[in-house]
């Protein structure tokens, strides 16, 4: 390739996320499931103004397995509680186990990824071949395994998935690291004197970091699927704070009398899932050509 | 290619033991005392110590570690603490049903996975090409148990057609719902996967030649253009065998399936640590064998990498 090319023509600051936002705005179902998410986070901050948490933790003998009706939209479970509010009260569950797991996995996987993809050497051999015990996993299986060792609860479901995720994050960042350093504008930065931490900070990340954050769109969904699962096994957030997992599992022995208390927390926590999936689906095809065979 | 697959060996190696390290490590710092589990309660401090020796429990956990890794080598993995049995036997009676039923799994993600990504590439932007998108970005999103259920409640409980439970008499009637729970997910990858694979091959020169010199389309798409699209979906199929094991736990809790999954859930609530580390183990070995076997079937599928391989 000439060098001519790679001279912008017209000299202008592009950030990363208004790139994403221009692609994504012309896609109808990735705006659908932004509108899912912000209304999922909406819900979240502001449980408390649209239901109980008395209705959702309670135990009311008077109302126990009510069918769904205009007094509890979603009927009631198996202890009188209003499947409405605990639907509404889990969802602070799955945004925290969104936002902190993923975070966790994010901030690890990212300092990982970048020594490994820009150091090279032995960092990188080590890191990667430690990666590869943690791919080595089935995801569920590992999540249970530090589950038992951690105890149930929220923190550590947000331990478990951050462990977890971290190496895909680690490997992801190192190829799209190992592609950018190659640029003329690195050797350039080098070439004026900037050090390695402005070189990555201010050079690498912005250009290396939008996969990432298509895979961050879809790991968030994982984690939230993977807390569901932990909490429906029983090992994953105890009551009686409200999770759409455990709410499944409550609702088994009643699948035949009151499906209502299967139907609502399913259709949740797939709603939440198709939203992250749709987003990630729509930031791919605006980075597509970059993406294919990383993601 | 000989070289290539040694070479593929060897790295599967350190894999083996990083996780064969980091599970006993992880176990070993596992709150409560098993040989606690092992005696009666209100055991006296001398019996306790006795079981700890009898078991090598007072040892460090590096010699432990050692202790382990030697009977690994000699098929040894490990005796439940819980029901005082081998661990290899435990899974032998389980895995079975835990194979049958991931092999069922991927003959639906096989067959109706790459048959509704081929129809969907082949007809794109068709009725039936969009209908394959949505119901597979569905089923990408959709928790496998609450999936699971839905099935149980809809063919079991509703139309009252198929069991929902067990595995009976093991006749096939027990599999199917099991199977497609299990199955649902991956599908939906099978599906996008071959669907965005043939759409790219498709493309290609090869496939203009072939639909010069006069073949049927559908000559073309099978022979032609099948082939080479399925490279990527093979892998995934050999990899998700692997993961569906691991993932069947959610699949065989729901359906009561007397799988490896159960028998390592279970496990791990009754702390019994040999039984999660050798059944774990069991799975993770089987999942790092089936990526040898997919990477080795890959130079059969595609030339290319055995000629980059003899460079």
């Amino acid at each position: 390739m000439s060098n001519a090319k790679r001279i912008p023509v017209f000299p202008e600051r592009v950030s990363v996320w208004r790139d994403l936002w221009r692609g994504l705005r012309r896609n109808k179902l990735a705006m659908f499931g932004l509108g899912v998410i912000v209304f999922l986070v909406l819900v979240a901050i502001f449980a408390p103004l649209i239901a109980s948490y008395d209705e959702a933790v309670g135990f009311y003998p008077d109302e126990i397995l009510k069918p769904p009706s205009f007094e509890h939209l979603m009927g009631t479970d198996d202890l009188g509680r209003d499947v409405f509010a605990r639907v509404v009260w889990g969802s602070r569950v799955s945004v925290e186990v969104g936002v902190v797991a993923v975070g966790i996995g994010i901030v690890i996987g990212l300092f990982m990824g970048a020594i490994s993809g820009y150091r090279g050497g032995v960092a990188d051999s080590l890191i990667m071949r430690t990666a590869d015990i943690f791919f080595a996993f089935p995801y569920l299986l590992g999540a249970i395994a530090i589950m038992t060792i951690l105890g149930p609860g929220i923190i550590n479901v947000f331990i478990a998935i951050g462990i977890l995720e971290w190496a895909y994050f680690a490997r992801l960042f190192r190829g799209c690291i190992l592609s950018v350093k190659e640029n003329d504008y690195v050797e350039a930065a080098r070439a004026i004197g900037a050090g390695d931490v402005r070189i990555l900070l201010h050079h690498i990340f912005p250009n290396a970091i939008a996969p990432v954050i298509v895979y961050a769109a879809m790991s968030v969904g994982i984690a939230i699927i993977t807390e569901a699962a932990l909490s429906f096994l029983g090992i994953g957030v105890q009551p009686p704070q409200p999770s759409w997992g455990s709410m499944l599992a409550d609702s088994r022995p009643f699948m035949a009398t009151a499906p209502w208390m299967m139907y609502f927390p399913g259709l949740t926590i797939l709603m939440t899932v198709l939203g992250f999936v749709l987003v990630a689906d729509g930031l791919r095809n605006v980075l597509d050509p970059r993406l294919r065979g990383l993601l | 290619m000989l070289v290539y697959i040694a070479r593929r060996f060897l790295q599967a190696i350190p894999v083996v033991i990083g996780v064969t390290f980091l599970i006993f490590l992880l176990m070993f710092i596992l709150p409560g005392d098993p040989a606690r589990m092992l005696v009666q309660k209100g055991a006296s401090p001398e019996v306790l110590q006795r079981v700890r020796e009898a078991y090598g429990l007072d040892k460090p956990w590096y010699v432990q570690y050692g202790k382990y890794m030697w009977k690994l080598l000699h098929g040894d993995f490990g005796t439940s603490i819980r029901y005082r049995r081998p661990v290899i036997d435990m899974m032998k009676d389980h895995y079975p049903n835990s194979v049958r039923l991931a092999l069922v799994a991927l003959m639906i993600e096989a067959v109706l996975g790459v048959a509704a990504g081929i129809i969907s590439a082949v007809k794109r932007y068709s009725f039936l090409d969009v209908l394959v998108t949505l119901s597979t970005t569905i089923l990408v999103a959709m928790p496998i148990f609450w999936f699971a259920m839905l099935l149980q409640v809809f063919f079991g409980l509703k139309l009252g057609v198929l069991p929902i439970s067990g595995m009976g008499n093991g006749s096939w009637r027990y599999y199917v719902l099991p199977a497609i729970a299990l199955a649902s997910v991956h599908t939906a990858f099978v599906a996008r996967l071959t669907r965005s694979s043939m759409l790219e091959v498709i493309r290609q020169d090869y496939i203009r030649t072939a639909r010069a010199k006069g073949l049927s389309e559908w000559r073309v798409i099978l022979k032609h253009a099948l082939k080479n699209a399925l490279i990527p979906v093979v892998t995934i199929l050999g990899l998700d065998f692997g993961g569906l094991i691991g993932s069947a736990i959610l699949t065989e809790t729901v359906f009561s399936w007397p799988g490896v999954g159960r028998v390592i859930y279970l496990a791990i609530l009754q702390r019994d640590p040999p039984v999660v580390v050798g059944g774990v183990l069991i799975l993770v070995l089987v999942f790092i064998f089936l990526n040898l076997v997919v990477d080795i079937s890959y130079t059969y599928l595609d030339p290319r990498i055995r000629y980059g391989a003899r460079k």
